[in-house]
């Protein structure tokens, strides 16, 4: 290898990277170390390049692009989910029993009632255009994000879940009513909460003991504390979410 | 492999930001770069079945976001490309303190300038995002070829630059004698 054919290597050389560890180098290193003609060259060249990928690095990074990335997994994880042909079979399977007059009849006003929220819960959850609308915010902002958007700022999250954080929040229209999404994920796992006041769906009546439903893998719970029904549709296992309420 | 919320989190803080200006470098258009960055992570969260070693998501959001690039350019209407030549022998002379000195404005303009089988393995080599062989990979040439537009792409931006260094003190005009192109298809 005479000095040419190293320059014409070393060019390509980049300090402090796997460069170093790179074969194709290596000769010409040697070479480099042994003339000092090339040495200097070599010294210069890495001079320069450093200046100029400094001048690269500096150009401006859009500031939310980040959060923005992030965001995109919620959703497109959000989508996948939901979009698993048993969250759909299950969606359909309440919507045919809602229809079913004689279930009508024999559930009560109050069951079909809490059926017709579960339902209007998964469609506001296949909307996949904007599933949260906030994201990435502290309690005190969450809180505050809900309070200037008439959501229910005044939730309160059983602890074990509490501890995972909201990952974002919605409110969700539902029969002319406010309720409220907050979204969680955990463990490779996802679960939304749904937050509604318990006037606006008279004569159903709930313990604070949580009532679980199971239905191939999809696991919900519905309870109610202080005022409020909670409803949690999640696609942990039911031990699992069990633990967590 | 699927790609767990860790993983893609750790992607997202360690490589995002070269993946934009990878992206910035071959679109010349911030919003455009925003868009070609999304797109790949929204790819690597769809199609991660495709990576099968999480060592190697670094390369393959890199390689995705140039195919994504270049299939859109492929819709877009051709224009002739340019190609450098025979600059190797005419590499002006130019320090680190002048381009230290200069905007990184100016800097990135004149690695716009220079045609996109170049300009990538030059963004490339300055990033050190990626390994020779990985950027051979993506290229889809040999990694002797990346060499050789590395060595031809260094010596056209420095050429650029040192002429708009020169244009700063002296003229408005400035002939870039060092930077010949043709309407030949590149190696």
């Amino acid at each position: 290898m005479n000095r040419e054919e190293a320059q014409f290597i070393l060019q390509a050389y980049r300090p402090n990277s796997e460069d170093a560890r790179d074969p194709q180098f290596a000769e010409a290193l040697v070479l480099a170390g042994k003339d000092p003609v090339l040495a200097q060259w070599f010294i210069e060249e890495q001079a320069l390049d450093a200046a100029f990928a400094a001048k690269l690095r500096a150009s401006p990074m859009p500031s939310d692009l980040k959060s923005q990335l992030l965001l995109a997994r919620a959703t497109i994880a959000h989508r996948a989910w939901w979009r698993q042909p048993i969250w759909l079979a299950v969606a359909a399977s309440v919507a045919f029993l809602l229809a079913l007059g004689g279930w009508r009849l024999r559930a009560g006003r109050a069951e079909v009632q809490l059926g017709e929220f579960r339902v209007a819960m998964a469609k506001a959850a296949l909307d996949m255009t904007e599933h949260v609308e906030a994201f990435g915010m502290d309690a005190p902002e969450l809180k505050q994000w809900l309070t200037e958007n008439r959501g229910h700022p005044d939730f309160v999250l059983p602890p074990k879940l509490a501890e995972h954080g909201v990952m974002g929040c919605k409110i969700v229209e539902w029969q002319g009513h406010r309720v409220t999404l907050l979204c969680f994920k955990f463990d490779g796992g996802h679960a939304d909460i749904f937050v509604a006041d318990a006037a606006d769906l008279p004569g159903v009546k709930l313990g604070e003991a949580p009532r679980f439903a199971v239905d191939g893998s999809l696991i919900t719970a519905t309870w109610q504390h202080d005022g409020k029904i909670y409803h949690l549709a999640g696609n942990f296992s039911a031990d699992r979410l069990k633990s967590l309420l | 492999m699927d790609v767990d919320e860790m993983d893609y989190e750790q992607a997202v803080a360690l490589y995002h930001e070269d993946l934009h200006r990878f992206a910035l470098s071959l679109t010349r258009n911030p919003d455009d770069a925003r868009d070609l960055t999304q797109e790949s992570y929204c790819r690597l969260l769809t199609k991660s079945g495709q990576v099968r070693d999480k060592a190697k998501i670094k390369s393959w959001l890199f390689t995705t976001l140039y195919r994504v690039f270049l299939g859109r350019k492929r819709h877009e209407q051709r224009f002739p490309h340019l190609e450098l030549t025979g600059v190797e022998h005419e590499i002006p002379m130019l320090t680190p303190e002048t381009v230290e000195k200069m905007d990184a404005e100016v800097v990135l303009e004149a690695l716009q300038e220079i045609d996109e089988h170049h300009r990538t393995p030059l963004v490339l080599f300055y990033l050190q995002s990626l390994s020779y062989r990985q950027m051979a990979e993506m290229l889809d040439v040999p990694v002797g070829t990346v060499m050789s537009r590395l060595s031809r792409a260094k010596a056209a931006l420095r050429a650029i630059v040192t002429a708009r260094a020169a244009s700063v003190g002296a003229s408005n005009v400035i002939p870039i004698q060092a930077l010949r192109t043709n309407l030949s298809k590149s190696s």
